[in-house]
């Protein structure tokens, strides 16, 4: 397999050792850890197509991967075949004047906006590893960001790829200009986490930058009343950009890191919230926006004045995960969904849920859409804290359940959420995800054993296993 | 084909699930197949469909929860849009999707399950079920500030062929657990089960909504004409204008022999929708026009043939070109034209000549046009959708005995099995 891999892309993109091996044992979800049999990097869409007629050739499983900046432990291939697609880097096309650019799955998600920033132009998308994540890895987990509470997510801004089946065969979903008249294969694609086949060129949407952008800073003395302040401001008919929430615990992570970030370390919560689109009229949604926070009891909403500030204020937010990383070392971070209005409801909830097992929960999300992230620094080398915190976040999910939410928003299934999959559909909504991923991959030798419980599949079509 | 006629008229999910597990158990040459019919409106939509029952979702109406501070309305399949707009109102808040109708005509009626056409455009508008607009995702002017119905749907309860109840997506903006079964029944026709229940994201009204139109006049010259067109689409998909075109509701162009109305739907605070008049006054003088003019923009599209095309923006001037070559050759009478300059997309409505009609291999549609309605004998003469391998099988996994909708996706049905 090696040699025959080697044949097609070059010994030097071909990995087996451990030690080479070692660099993909994780993705960026701590706790998860395994190491895969072969890694290989293909050079070209070409290569692509060739390594997975190989693979299927020889009835190998595989997992696709971006960048490895995945938060669900999807990325991993426990023993399997690596299929790394970080070499295909290419900007193929830039249609700016329909706004369509046409990627390999490679290219890195800030550089693509950085690329067509100067024909007025932007990917919407922005997942806080933007500076690092592919859009390849976007298009797998359906990934977000602050920004898509008002631009939507990944789902809303992909109009066709060309895709290597499982088998080998190459097949295009959708269409870079139009629609096609059949079932929405491609959002059937999008977000199936590298379970359908690998993606080998995107084209993507591009909107026009806004013409103006107001970032506004907003201090609660307690997160109940910040949570009130996300209900008003939704109301209201406006759709901020992003609106951001922060606990006290998250902020006092930022600031005593090296993103501090000029947050109010006394604050019980911040929000940060944006506005942007036409200059007319955005002063007036600041405007109201102050008043909806003031009105929930903010103590000071303050609104960047430089683009310097701005971008700071941001920085402490996408880099809140690293400055968590910085107080413990070990981080688990989860990504649940609630109907916002029983935010201020779960928030205490997992208040609550955190004391009692006495771990400390961290919470930086995205209040406008419901989508938290509660995260757990810990000490896995103090006895019993590992057990405490998993307790505690399995609770929490279970929480978020409950009260009609999802497991996840935006970082995938995957390995870690998959015991909650059960929790959140009935057997035969399962029993049809399995049959759905049946007729993309038979041998179910994509990214085996992850999104769906394979006891699911079992149960209803008989399991025909994978090998590698 | 048969005649004889079942309508099946489920009250519940567990009937429908009652009625399709048996019916799939027992799937023989003479078992029924179902028309999924929501308020009928729809009957001349898509390829035809050969069934000898009526499988109506009307009794799966109404609220199934509703939370304004959500933004989130969960309905039954039969409500209505017009009970939609009522429910949401009333909270100042709206379901921002208005699909194109296919209006009722009176020739050549698939299975001849004529909709009654009394009634105003604004209660034909009103009338369709939301069901059936995401069955078929079905789109209107809406769909430049919105998205279009995919974008719009966050879950729904499908109950696939062989009588399987799932739920799909969930009750939440935002959600990415599992395979996306979402996404899959939006637009697939009913032909993978039968919508029963969807969770709609709502928006809040805005503090205004106006609307303006700008009329523009065509010159008779062929090239002349469509150089004006190809002008108008450059001119607002560019800098400066796009920042305030990309930020409206809907903006489309009815195109006329001799005029073209721009119609556009400005929403926002007072300033912004201030700025986006200044912008759109730039490309002609604006009237300003009531906002139930949208309806009549709805159900405009009137005739045997409705397609419609998606292309880049930049080629809004050659679409239109084809389509207007493509009518003179099926000598069209009364059609009607609209082109969305900023989605790229073009809509037509035509009544071909008895002669074009009857001899369809003079009548390849538009290049990349989608058939929405057609006479039954064009339909033969289109290429099926969604007959790829992949798609077939995942029929195949989700309705085995081929009960629902027949005929309307996938390769004709054969004769055998009707």
């Amino acid at each position: 397999m090696i040699a025959q891999l080697a044949a097609i892309v070059g010994p030097r993109w071909v990995k087996s050792r451990a030690p080479e091996l070692a660099a993909f044992e994780t993705d960026a979800l701590p706790g998860y850890r395994a190491q895969p049999r072969i890694a290989v990097f293909p050079g070209s869409r070409d290569e692509v197509i060739a390594v997975v007629r190989l693979l299927a050739k020889e009835r190998v499983a595989f997992v696709p991967r971006g960048a490895g900046t995945g938060l669900s432990g999807g990325a991993l291939a426990d023993g399997l075949v690596l299929l790394g697609l970080n070499r295909l880097t290419k900007i193929i096309d830039i249609d700016a004047v329909n706004r369509v650019a046409h990627v390999e799955p490679g290219v890195v998600n800030a550089r693509l906006s950085r690329v067509v920033s100067p024909m007025g132009l932007q990917y919407a998308p922005d997942p806080s590893s933007q500076t690092v994540c592919t859009i390849g890895g976007n298009v797998a987990e359906n990934a977000g960001g602050p920004h898509c509470l008002k631009y939507g997510v990944t789902l809303n801004h992909i109009v066709c790829v060309d895709v290597v089946l499982p088998n080998g065969e190459v097949q295009r979903f959708g269409d870079p200009y139009g629609e096609t008249g059949g079932y929405d294969l491609l959002g059937l694609f999008v977000g199936s986490e590298g379970c359908f086949g690998v993606a080998t060129d995107v084209w993507v949407r591009l909107v026009p930058l806004p013409q103006a952008v107001r970032t506004l800073l907003a201090d609660f003395p307690s997160v109940d009343a910040a949570a009130q302040a996300v209900s008003r401001i939704v109301a209201t008919g406006i759709i901020p950009a992003a609106l951001e929430m922060m606990d006290h615990a998250t902020i006092v992570a930022v600031e005593a890191s090296v993103y501090a970030a000029g947050y109010p370390t006394d604050a019980a919560a911040i929000l940060l919230c944006e506005v942007d689109g036409l200059e007319a009229g955005l002063e007036d949604d600041v405007a109201t926006i102050r008043h909806c926070c003031l009105e929930s009891g903010a103590r000071d909403v303050r609104v960047a004045s430089t683009e310097v500030e701005r971008t700071r204020l941001w920085q402490g937010r996408k880099k809140a995960f690293g400055a968590m990383g910085r107080i413990a070392p070990a981080l688990v971070v989860q990504d649940a969904v609630v109907p916002r209005t029983r935010l201020p409801e779960i928030l205490k909830t997992i208040a609550a849920i955190g004391e009692r097992h006495g771990v400390a929960v961290c919470n930086v999300f995205h209040a406008g859409d419901g989508n938290l992230h509660p995260n757990i620094p810990y000490d896995p080398r103090e006895p019993g804290a590992t057990e405490r915190v998993h307790a505690a976040m399995s609770e929490i999910m279970r929480a978020c359940i409950a009260i009609g939410g999802t497991i996840t928003g935006e970082h995938g299934v995957g390995l870690d959420k998959m015991d909650y999959m059960p929790a959140l559909f009935d057997d035969n909504t399962l029993a049809v995800m399995c049959a759905v991923r049946d007729v993309f991959d038979p041998e179910r030798r994509a990214n085996p054993g992850k999104v769906v419980p394979v006891k699911s599949c079992r149960e209803w079509h008989g399991s025909t296993g994978h090998r590698a | 084909m048969s005649t004889a006629r079942v309508d099946i008229v489920p009250n519940s999910e567990d009937e429908l699930v009652a009625y399709l597990r048996e019916l799939s158990a027992t799937a023989a040459v003479d078992t029924p197949r179902c028309r999924i019919v929501g308020s009928g409106s729809w009957l001349n939509g898509g390829a035809p469909v050969r069934a000898t029952a009526r499988l109506h979702t009307r009794q799966l109406r109404g609220v199934v929860e509703y939370v304004p501070g959500d933004l989130v309305l969960t309905v039954g399949a039969g409500t209505t849009l017009a009970e939609i707009a009522e429910i949401t109102a009333a909270h100042d808040q709206w379901l921002a999707l208005d699909p194109f109708l296919s209006a009722p005509h009176s020739e050549d009626a698939g299975d001849a399950d004529q909709p009654s056409p009394s009634g105003s455009a604004i209660e034909a508008a009103g009338s369709a079920t939301i069901g059936a607009t995401i069955a078929t995702a079905s789109q209107g002017p809406l769909a430049l500030g919105f998205g279009r119905p995919r974008d719009l749907v966050l879950g729904m309860s499908v109950i696939t062929g062989d009588g399987t109840r799932i739920r799909a997506g969930g009750r939440v903006v935002k959600n990415v657990a599992g395979f996306d079964l979402v996404r899959l029944n939006t637009g697939a026709w009913g032909s993978l089960g039968v919508i029963t229940q969807v969770s709609m994201r709502l928006h809040a009204r805005p503090a205004i909504d106006e609307t303006v139109a700008i009329d523009v006049l065509l010159p008779t010259d062929s090239a002349a004409r469509y150089a004006v067109i190809e002008r108008l689409a450059v001119q607002l998909n560019s800098a400066p204008l796009l920042a305030t075109t990309s930020s409206l509701a809907a903006l489309v162009m009815l195109v006329g022999d001799d005029r073209a109305q721009i119609l556009a739907r400005l929403q926002g605070n007072a300033a912004r929708v201030r700025a986006q008049r200044a912008a759109l006054s730039t490309v002609g003088d604006l009237a300003v026009h009531p906002t139930h003019v949208w309806s009549r923009v709805r159900t405009t599209l009137r005739g045997t043939v409705v397609v419609r095309a998606v292309d880049a923006p930049s080629r809004a001037a050659d679409m239109l070109k084809n389509v207007e070559e493509w009518l003179e050759r099926v000598h069209s009478t009364n059609s009607t034209v609209i082109v969305e300059p900023m989605r790229g997309a073009i809509r037509v409505a035509c009544t071909p000549s008895e002669s074009a009609t009857a001899a369809p291999t003079t009548v390849l549609l538009p290049p990349r046009a989608i058939a929405e309605q057609l006479p039954r004998v064009w339909w033969a003469q289109c290429a099926p959708v969604a007959d790829d391998a992949l798609s077939q099988q995942l029929r195949r996994r989700c309705d085995p005995a081929g009960l629902l909708n027949p005929g309307i996706v996938g390769p004709a049905v054969p004769q055998h099995a009707l």
